[in-house]
């Protein structure tokens, strides 16, 4: 249920704010969201005995995304799956903290915009330079880490009833 | 036993791999339509958002959004009938403002994919909507409609870095029609670039960009922006233009899409 409630609070903050914030390349907020992202590394710990479900819920929500937010049909399912491969690896390895939490932010924003642009790259007509690549990249990490830090708190400080297995 | 089981799992990685790599290139194609059930699902999509978006767009002034509409109606259907009579008979045009009727449509959302700077709207086939019909504001031409489902329609931008999204437009030099090509955005000077023009013409800061009619893509006359600046090309055997646009393309929020009369 609390991550269903993540979820669903980043997805919509997620549209409602792009739809405020200035989105033309080289006038990009330093505020640009990626919430939907951000949550899905900062629910894994919620379903660490239910692996299979956490990477099911992800997958369909990367389709809603694709089908909300960004008419690509299967990129961002593709991509939050394998953003998913990687807070598995980072959890089981190195934990989550307050500072571990700012890390797999900043890593899981950077392999998303990289594999989009390498992508888009490779598939479409789209001009992408690595300037612009890291200019996004930087725009969308302020938010992001705020969002992902107080949330971390926010379900820290939960009592444990409502989490099936508390964030160490 | 076992290297029938490694062979069927390498087979599987393969060809798992394999469809990943199609689905990922058939998502990103640009000139891709919806398929009937994306069409379906992206309807259903769309009537959710704008029930999230409703709180943010009512409380948008009505007013201002009528006196938009109030001013496009005017550009539209009072744009000079006489000239535009004398011009479609001077240049053999089919396709000018007059022949057009304006659907009013809302922003739902931006792609939030930074690479394709397209838009979401809330009026689609049902509504008459039909894939590149130019999109524009009180302001000028925004842009054409890329996709369309039953209740919803892409906007693409003329900010757009698409390589296969160039407008052809007029540029006008003491009364003459210069043709040129819209063909992108430049980041670092915020300015529409215009390129193609002969470099014998002697463009003015601010002589008008307007669209051309040429390419049977969107009607003549379709306001642009004005000339900030020129530059030669790499060749040297043509100008490019950068074109200022009243367009505050980060604030918009009612657009209107220009429908061919029957």
């Amino acid at each position: 249920m609390l991550s269903f409630s993540i979820f669903i609070i980043a997805f919509i903050m997620d549209g409602i704010l792009s739809n405020f914030l200035p989105f033309l390349p080289e006038d990009l907020s330093y505020f640009t969201p990626l919430l939907t992202l951000t949550s899905i590394l900062l629910v894994y710990p919620l379903y660490r005995k239910k692996e299979k479900n956490y990477f099911i819920t992800i997958i369909i929500l990367g389709m809603l995304y694709d089908l909300f937010y960004t008419n690509l049909l299967f990129l961002n399912a593709i991509l939050f799956f394998i953003c998913g491969l990687v807070v598995k690896f980072f959890y089981k390895n190195f934990g989550y903290s307050f500072i571990k939490i700012i890390f797999i932010t900043i890593l899981i924003i950077t392999i998303y915009e990289s594999l989009t642009a390498f992508i888009i790259l490779i598939f479409n007509l789209v001009p992408i330079s690595l300037f612009r690549l890291v200019y996004k990249i930087a725009h969308s990490l302020l938010l992001n880490v705020i969002f992902a830090l107080s949330s971390y708190c926010l379900i820290k400080a939960l009592p444990k009833k409502y989490k099936k297995i508390s964030i160490n | 036993m076992y290297g029938k089981k490694k062979i069927n799992k390498k087979l599987v990685i393969v060809i798992t791999t394999v469809i990943l790599i199609l689905l990922v290139a058939f998502s990103t194609i640009l000139s891709r339509t919806y398929t009937p059930v994306e069409s379906f699902f992206k309807d259903i999509a769309v009537s959710f958002n704008k029930v999230i978006m409703y709180p943010f767009t009512a409380f948008s002034s009505g007013k201002e959004k009528q006196n938009e509409s109030y001013l496009i109606q005017k550009n539209v259907n009072a744009s000079l009938e006489k000239e535009i009579a004398e011009l479609k008979e001077a240049l053999d045009l089919n396709r000018t403002l007059t022949e057009y009727s304006v659907e009013n449509a809302t922003i739902l959302s931006r792609n939030k994919s930074y690479w394709f700077n397209t838009i979401t709207l809330d009026k689609g086939k049902k509504d008459g909507i039909k894939e590149n019909m130019a999109v524009i504001t009180k302001n000028g031409l925004l842009g054409k409609i890329s996709k369309v489902s039953n209740n919803s329609s892409e906007l693409k931008l003329i900010t757009s870095d698409d390589v296969n999204f160039k407008v052809s437009v007029a540029v006008k030099v003491n009364d003459t029609d210069n043709y040129a090509i819209l063909n992108g955005y430049d980041k670092k000077k915020g300015l529409i670039k215009v390129s193609s023009i002969d470099k014998s013409v002697n463009v003015k800061k601010g002589d008008i960009v307007v669209t051309s009619g040429l390419g049977e893509l969107f009607p003549a006359g379709i306001y642009i922006g004005t000339v900030e600046s020129e530059e030669m090309d790499k060749y040297d055997l043509s100008k490019i233009l950068y074109i200022k646009t009243k367009q505050d393309f980060n604030d918009i929020h009612y657009v209107s899409i220009l429908k061919e009369k029957k």
